[in-house]
């Protein structure tokens, strides 16, 4: 295994706060967000969650793409431009596809389910529609990539496990590149799911708050190129930072709590810090999962007190975004990265007062910073705690 | 105590206590933790329950904490509040 | 990709565990068939469904602690523990222990349990256990859960890609050290959804599966899941995975003499099996024995370590005219 750091070489992005990376950060760095009642879904309920949603129907993407994989195909196009992955490099380099997405690749098309369930026979348009749906396998195939494809289901940490995977088949020679990250649109069954968990917010998320009530679901899409170090250099691209660490443990706990003291989590931080070669000390910032509800928030916020450096900034980036679920790793990877690029973490909106129960109060201002090396967390169901360790290029 | 006989076939059945049945639920005991051994997840769903057979809107968790301690605390709950 | 099975446990129309699926294997058991009746756009039709033989789950798991697992997970995690007994170990440290399981489709029928619990009684009602357990990964971290595993734990849906992806992470996750163990799973379910959709996409499905006639459709499906447990080559196991040539031209994959092929009745990928059977010396197909499944590999590679006379290459078409072949060796 080779075990230098993986170069990002591209990156794409679309959410609620931009329909690309620019726009994106330019809007979270501003401070303002925009949660919203949600207009594609159609809900019988006595209150209103709202959402995080992407503007844009994405009427001219691809016809024959669901709303999820349009998603995922106009941030590809970013990403692959960014990293000058033309018909050329796509000939001569294996080129790997892992997607992370929680309803991308599920059948349940819900009008055909009920027109199904009522005996009326309907078409089978939304099957074969399904069939070739899988984000992984549609991006490989749109773009005649040949290498490792992969869609990784992990609930709420399948973005970060997705360029955990992507890092791991370049380093032990499965791909030169790869374009890695996690894709999700808003649909009923999540929604209403997470309303019934009672763990959805009907104001504005505020991670880490005393008085956070719950999370706001979000759509989006979040994909970084990451390439072999050397691939990079031979095609002489730039790379705006290294993917150095990652590390992925389950808690072993509870289908949908947390580990009270965040077992599952601490492995799989202290393991991208082995994968690394730093220390805790070294991590400059974080990216907390941070999703605003009481259990998370709780577990994470003593992780982060007992692991990292007394008062390390922390930022839950879902306050613009809302809880993209599967694409929540993907674009908090690019966050992270542009917060060393730019030398700036974004505020936590939202968050005004500490809980001494997190025992952190995340970020309340634009924060400069210097850092090196930064993490980004992810908690998913089922107990699975995914953490990615990138690394500024010295430029 | 018909009632309460339903009550608790209805959460054998939508919890899926298996091979449980209504008599092996003490009136007294607590549903959760050492009692009947529910947890949070059974909470959300005991939620849904109520909604779903009685009409009964409960979304304060600290409210049904209180009103899911024990069987009987449940079982007045319903009778005072059920719409169904 | 290189490792060392050291146990199987497979749970599937022959039954569940290495006894009864290698009597299933030998022929001296019938696969479980089950003739569901399908209101399809072409009318009542009959289609036969490979469906899971459950065996000695109370062995393994208490019945009041299976309560809020779904069909699914019971039978993932039947074949879980049946791979670790199947092995003769004990995990002494959790945290170097992997999981790694994958499903072409996914706990399809909770899905469907999900949006049933909405669609019958409101918005408002949407059952919080049905979603939970709906999630793609609500298999791999009950596993998780209920054996105490705490190494990495994930989750794959990507249809004829899906074995492959569990494969290689599981073989990288080894060889790089970062377990000792990997519990890796593969595994589809049958939903009455799937049987319309099949039964309106064929107004006259097969009566029986002939997988070894290529270009005829007789694709029938089935419902199963098998767990390996895994370790790196050095470790003595039932057979070892030396290779993998994946997303390979049919016309250019090395085979060896004895060839397993997943070929499933399904005229689509029927000529990729077409060319593989016309290249190799001699060649098997079991894929009767269990039904057709996007996971179905798993059953072959299963059956593969059954034989006496290793190497066996086992080839699963991928989609795009692609084969994945796994090199089976002693």
């Amino acid at each position: 295994m080779d075990s230098r750091g993986i170069a990002v070489t591209g990156m794409g992005c679309i959410c609620a706060a931009g329909h690309d990376v620019d726009s994106t950060l330019r809007s979270i760095y501003s401070g303002k967000r925009n949660p919203v009642p949600p207009s594609r879904l159609q809900v019988n309920l006595d209150k209103v969650y709202p959402v995080f949603e992407v503007a844009d129907d994405l009427k001219d993407i691809a016809s024959d793409a669901n709303r999820t994989t349009k998603l995922a195909i106009v941030v590809a196009e970013e990403a692959l431009r960014q990293a000058g992955v033309d018909a050329e490099v796509v000939r001569n380099k294996r080129i790997g596809v892992c997607m992370g997405t929680t309803v991308g690749c599920t059948l349940s098309n819900e009008p055909f389910y009920r027109a199904f369930k009522e005996g009326s026979k309907p078409d089978l348009a939304p099957i074969h529609r399904y069939l070739i749906n899988n984000p992984a396998e549609y991006i490989a195939r749109r773009y005649g990539f040949h290498g490792p494809v992969s869609t990784i289901a992990n609930a709420c940490s399948s973005g970060t496990d997705a360029i955990g995977m992507a890092k791991g088949w370049i380093q032990n020679g499965r791909c030169d590149i790869a374009i890695a990250g996690g894709v999700d649109a808003l649909s009923r069954i999540t929604y209403l799911g997470f309303i019934s968990l009672l763990i959805s917010s009907t104001g504005a998320c505020r991670p880490f708050d005393v008085d956070r009530t719950g999370l706001n679901l979000g759509e989006g899409a979040g994909i970084v190129v990451l390439e072999h170090p050397d691939s990079a250099k031979e095609r002489g691209v730039e790379t705006f930072a290294e993917c150095v660490g990652f590390g992925c443990n389950a808690d072993s706990y509870h289908p949908t709590a947390p580990h009270p003291e965040g077992v599952g989590l601490i492995n799989a931080i202290r393991r991208a810090l082995h994968e690394a070669e730093i220390e805790a000390s070294d991590i400059g910032f974080v990216n907390a999962h941070g999703t605003s509800t009481p259990d998370n928030d709780k577990t994470e916020g003593k992780v982060i007190d007992k692991i990292y450096r007394p008062g390390i900034p922390a930022v839950s980036t879902k306050s613009y975004t809302g809880h993209t679920l599967g694409a929540a790793g993907g674009l908090e990877a690019i966050f992270t990265i542009r917060s060393l690029m730019d030398g700036l973490i974004p505020l936590t909106a939202g968050f005004e007062n500490v809980d001494p129960e997190c025992g952190i109060a995340p970020t309340t201002q634009l924060t400069k910073t210097d850092a090196r090396c930064a993490i980004s967390h992810s908690l998913a169901f089922g107990g699975n705690n995914s953490a990615l360790i990138f690394r500024r290029s010295r430029s | 105590m018909d009632d309460l006989k339903e009550l608790k076939q209805v959460i054998i059945d939508d919890l899926k206590l298996e091979g449980m049945t209504p008599e092996d639920i003490l009136d007294d005991q607590p549903l959760f933790g050492e009692g009947l051994g529910l947890d949070s997840l059974d909470a959300v769903e005991l939620v849904v329950i109520l909604q779903k057979h009685y009409g009964i809107e409960l979304k304060d968790m600290d409210k049904a904490r209180e009103v899911f301690s024990t069987m009987n605390t449940l079982a007045e709950y319903v009778r005072v509040n059920r719409k169904k | 990709m290189r490792f060392s099975i050291l146990g199987i446990g497979p749970v599937c129309a022959l039954g569940s565990g290495m006894e009864s699926f290698s009597a299933g294997i030998r022929g001296e058991r019938e696969p479980r068939i089950e003739r569901m009746t399908i209101e399809s756009s072409a009318g009542t039709i009959e289609l036969p469904v490979y469906q899971p033989v459950i065996e000695r789950m109370s062995e393994f798991i208490k019945p009041r602690e299976l309560r809020r697992l779904d069909g699914f997970s019971r039978m993932a995690l039947l074949s879980a523990y049946m791979a670790v007994e199947d092995a003769g170990i004990e995990f002494t440290d959790p945290s170097r222990v992997g999981i790694i399981f994958g499903s072409g489709h996914g706990p399809v029928r909770t899905t469907f349990r999900f949006l049933d619990s909405y669609i019958e009684d409101g918005d408002k009602v949407a059952s919080p256990l049905h979603f939970v357990n709906s999630v793609h990964n609500a298999v791999s971290s009950q596993t998780s859960i209920f054996m105490g595993i705490q190494g990495p734990c994930q989750t794959i849906s990507c249809f004829g890609h899906t074995a492959s992806a569990v494969l290689s992470a599981a073989s990288d996750w080894l060889n790089t050290g970062l377990v000792d163990y990997v519990l890796a799973g593969l595994g589809d379910e049958y939903c009455d959804l799937m049987g319309y959709s099949l039964g309106s996409m064929k107004a006259h499905p097969a009566k029986e599966m002939h997988p070894e006639i290529f270009d005829k459709c007789s694709f029938l499906p089935g419902e199963g899941h098998v767990t390996f447990l895994l370790a790196r080559d050095d470790t003595p196991g039932r057979a070892v995975i030396t290779d993998a040539q994946l997303r390979a031209n049919p016309d250019e994959v090395l085979l060896h003499d004895n060839v397993i092929l997943s070929a499933n009745g399904d005229p689509e990928t029927g000529n990729v099996y077409a060319k593989l059977a016309a290249r190799s010396k001699s060649h098997r197909i079991f894929t009767n024995k269990w039904g057709g499944m996007p996971t179905a590999i798993g059953f072959d590679l299963a059956a593969a370590s059954l034989s006496d006379d290793l190497p066996v290459s086992c080839c699963e078409a991928c989609g795009n005219g692609e084969v994945n072949v796994y090199t089976v060796s002693k």
